[in-house]
């Protein structure tokens, strides 16, 4: 398996992620011409992105290469990146879009559900997870892939619901409901397990 | 911090972003750094404004648009007279077709008093409506 990275604090993660002009200036100087700063933007991004995308997609494969694509396409439009007014939410939401177009693309390819073989269900790739986590994961797995999505924003990126509404495009509302439900469907699942 | 009671809650907490896999690290900012090292993408409206295909269609366009407005305007005049009265004629019959279509037998002068009331009708000028009439009567 995929040697592990060492890992930054949650909280030290969650505060770069607060702070919006770090990312305007990391995107101004993009735009000015700096490729130097893509492996910048990786370190303080790809977690999240790659997060996202997982538990999109529900496929490791698949979450890698929406990474890859959204890094693709921030050198392609780095001329406009300047003009990005939350850089955070630009790139949630590149990622969200191009998750959603993979499984597309991979529907269209095999024409049986990804969630059958979703890797979620194998839980964190490293052992030194506790055991909750694991079963976190595996319960997860078994939602919808829009509420796994708004779970994951919710919990794990620690982002509002209005936030995790401007993300994925969707009304706060609807972000609401869509977690309400998720752990509505959590609740049944784990009262069937235990 | 007390441990939230909540089952699900509580498995929730334990949730953290997962680790990407690390030659994603290399793969992505390779593949970034090749399309960076090429010219910028233009935008949608540039590509549109100096794409050939379009420029040409454009051309077609106004040479078609031009050729029919002098077409428009030179064309009549540069006919013959013969070719224009033809037309003429053609209306003048059309007209008195339609006139006669379009005249009721009633406001006809050899019709007329066949509003009046009942009973008191003058009766039509023609021979033939007249013994008709008569004969109607008679029987009833």
């Amino acid at each position: 398996m995929t040697e592990a990275v060492p890992r930054a604090p949650a909280a030290a993660r969650a505060d770069v992620w607060d702070d919006a002009s770090g990312w305007l200036e990391l995107f101004g100087e993009l735009a000015a011409g700096d490729p130097e700063k893509l492996g910048q933007l990786y370190d303080l991004a790809s977690r999240r992105l790659y997060g996202l995308a997982l538990w999109r997609t529900g496929s490791r494969e698949l979450a890698a290469d929406v990474v890859q694509e959204v890094f693709v396409r921030i050198a392609e439009r780095r001329e406009q990146l300047g003009e990005v007014r939350d850089p955070r939410w630009w790139l949630l939401s590149v990622t969200h879009r191009l998750a959603v177009d993979a499984v597309r693309r991979a529907l269209r390819r095999h024409a049986e559900p990804l969630d059958e073989h979703a890797d979620l269900a194998e839980g964190p790739e490293d052992d030194g997870r506790a055991v909750d986590a694991r079963r976190a994961w595996t319960l997860l797995g078994k939602l919808s892939a829009k509420q796994r999505e708004v779970v994951y924003l919710h919990d794990a990126a620690g982002m509002s619901h209005a936030e995790i509404g401007r993300c994925l495009g969707v009304p706060t509302f609807t972000a609401a409901s869509r977690y309400r439900l998720a752990l509505k469907a959590l609740r049944a699942l784990l009262g069937s397990t235990t | 911090m007390t441990e939230p009671h909540d089952p699900v809650t509580r498995l929730l907490a334990t949730l953290e972003e997962p680790e990407p896999p690390r030659q994603l690290r290399e793969r992505s900012l390779a593949q970034a750094q090749a399309v960076w090292a090429r010219p910028p993408a233009a935008d949608r409206w540039s590509r549109l404004w100096h794409s050939r295909s379009l420029q040409l269609a454009w051309a077609a366009t106004v040479v078609v648009l031009v050729a029919a407005n002098v077409a428009l305007r030179v064309g009549p005049q540069t006919r013959p007279r013969t070719v224009a009265s033809a037309p003429a004629s053609r209306d003048q019959a059309g007209f008195k077709e339609l006139q006669a279509i379009v005249e009721l037998p009633r406001v006809r002068p050899e019709y007329a008093g066949i509003d009046a009331p009942w009973g008191r009708a003058t009766r039509p000028r023609s021979s033939n409506l007249t013994t008709q009439h008569h004969d109607m009567e008679d029987k009833s």
